[in-house]
């Protein structure tokens, strides 16, 4: 299977803040969510394999080529929605067409205004004016008209009421029955990713945490629950999030490390969004009384 | 060079609808004043050209054009490039304009269709009309210091921040005033030479062609602050 974008070891060091040694790869025909805190390193990621953010080391391949000596050509295949509108927002979308158009060899007009009355978009209003969910559309019809065979988002659903992120998450879907294409998209709703994602990147602190199939977490973890002294001694170094209360505990495990658990102690199956609280506990240990 | 026009084609358009009534308005300023009183008023269509490149940072930073740039195939040298060919090409087709409308008051003389022609405010607006070298070398002026400064403030401010940019800017008059004023008092007590301000070329055709080289030399002014400011800002993260 090739991979429409595949990162090797990337480090970029901030002052205060590294991604250290991030790896991971999407195969084309795939959307990957890719989640994580606040903080943790998304925004960071997607800068780089934008080449808007200079990596200390690493590569970032993107259809093949380096992000680096080859973005033109990348870019040129290539959309991106952020989390904002980068567009003027004194502009209508016939000026932004305008403006946007020579910049793209396979830039097609009929197909951005196709999709601009597909999307419900108005044409003669500022794009400022717009919603948070218009703006998006208005970001994935901008990627749709130049053909772009992979999209990356980076947050694109956060600040969308239910019915806009729903659309959204159906644009995606439909896009992505093209098995040539991709779809980055990073995100803290992790209800997207369930939906949706058919890879799932977890960053923490500027590493990868995990990075494989959807199926592959939510069936590699399991939340493990019950009473504190029941817990066997060499299984006490496996949790993951620990968190005590005065009753019991609660905790993320492996589910290869669930052999031999006493039938004291229950547990069930992880959602992402549990991985991702008990990953966000992991250095702290939680103890309630 | 493609990209360079695409990106000047961008900010043109970019700057287009917040300027074009503001322009429209100097331009037919302009053209009424310049046609019946005095042709040197035509270089009010300078402003036509300031408000085509004035708008464009704040909408810049107001619409996050950073990471426009950041997903545009084009390389990001040659996004600031183009800004500076931009502010000398706006520049430029003002001027140009201003010499044509300059010319063609000279050889309309309209004001001769206004009433009390003997009137001494008559008088000075005959005399507008004569001086036709002095006219068009103005005309030239005011384009070159228009084109210097907002060429000047861009670099200023696309290096040092928006923020920065005045403050910088009033650093740079006070250090040049301060140096005017050094050597003026110095050549006045005679401690240094004075200095003699070069006249103007006597012919026509020299007069002409100091009009081109102020433009090729404020065209290579534009390019070379583009160029320093694009070497600057590529080791910098969008």
């Amino acid at each position: 299977m090739e991979n429409i974008l595949e990162i090797n070891g990337l480090c970029k060091a901030y002052d205060d803040f590294s991604l250290k040694d991030v790896s991971f790869s999407l195969p084309r025909g795939f959307i990957m969510g890719f989640v994580g805190e606040n903080g943790s390193g998304k925004t960071t990621t997607i800068r780089s394999i934008l080449n808007m953010a200079k990596i200390d080391s690493g590569k970032i391949s993107v259809f093949g080529l380096d992000s680096v000596t080859d973005t033109i050509a990348i870019k040129e295949r290539l959309g991106v929605v952020f989390d904002s509108l980068y567009l003027a927002e004194h502009l209508n979308v016939k000026q932004i067409e305008q403006q946007l158009k020579p910049f793209y060899k396979d830039w097609n007009s009929e197909e951005f205004f196709r999709r601009i009355g597909e999307f419900d978009l108005p044409d003669n209003r500022k794009v400022g004016d717009f919603s948070k969910g218009m703006k998006m559309k208005l970001m994935i019809a901008i990627a749709l008209s130049h053909k772009a065979e992979l999209i990356i988002l980076d947050e694109p659903t956060s600040g969308l009421d239910p019915v806009a992120r729903d659309e959204l998450l159906d644009i995606l879907s439909e896009y992505i029955e093209d098995e040539n294409r991709g779809v980055l998209f990073s995100t803290h709703i992790t209800a997207d990713v369930e939906r949706i994602a058919d890879y799932v990147t977890i960053l923490h602190n500027g590493k990868v945490w995990f990075t494989g199939t959807k199926d592959e977490l939510t069936e590699s973890y399991a939340v493990i629950k019950g009473a504190e002294e029941d817990i066997p001694a060499a299984l006490k170094e496996k949790l993951i999030g620990f968190h005590a209360y005065r009753n019991g505990f609660d905790a993320l495990i492996k589910t290869d490390d669930l052999a031999g658990l006493p039938d004291t102690l229950e547990y069930e199956k992880a959602s992402i969004d549990e991985i991702l609280v008990y990953i966000a506990k992991e250095e702290k240990h939680e103890r309630h009384s | 060079m493609k990209d360079i026009l695409k990106i000047m084609r961008f900010d043109y358009l970019t700057a287009r609808p917040l300027a074009i009534s503001p322009a429209v308005i100097f331009v037919v300023l302009a053209f009424a004043l310049s046609l019946f009183f005095a042709p040197l008023i035509c270089s009010y269509i300078t402003f036509s050209a300031m408000v085509f490149v004035i708008p464009l940072q704040g909408v810049a930073d107001k619409s996050g054009f950073n990471k426009l740039y950041g997903t545009l195939p084009v390389k990001r040298g040659n996004i600031t490039r183009a800004r500076f060919l931009y502010i000398f090409l706006v520049h430029f087709a003002a001027e140009m304009l201003e010499l044509v409308l300059a010319v063609t008051a000279m050889s309309l003389k309209l004001y001769r269709v206004l009433p009390n022609q003997n009137g001494e405010m008559m008088q000075m607006v005959r005399e507008s009309f004569e001086d036709t070298t002095l006219t068009l070398l103005m005309i030239i002026g005011v384009f070159t210091v228009s084109c210097l400064i907002f060429s000047y403030m861009e670099m200023m401010g696309q290096i040092h921040g928006r923020e920065n940019e005045l403050k910088i800017i009033l650093i740079t008059l006070g250090s040049l005033s301060a140096l005017a004023f050094g050597i003026l008092t110095l050549a006045q007590r005679e401690i240094i030479p004075t200095l003699k301000l070069p006249s103007l070329p006597a012919t026509t055709a020299g007069k002409v062609t100091l009009g081109v080289i102020l433009n090729i030399v404020m065209l290579g002014i534009c390019l070379l602050f583009g160029e320093i400011t694009a070497r600057k800002l590529t080791k910098r993260e969008l």
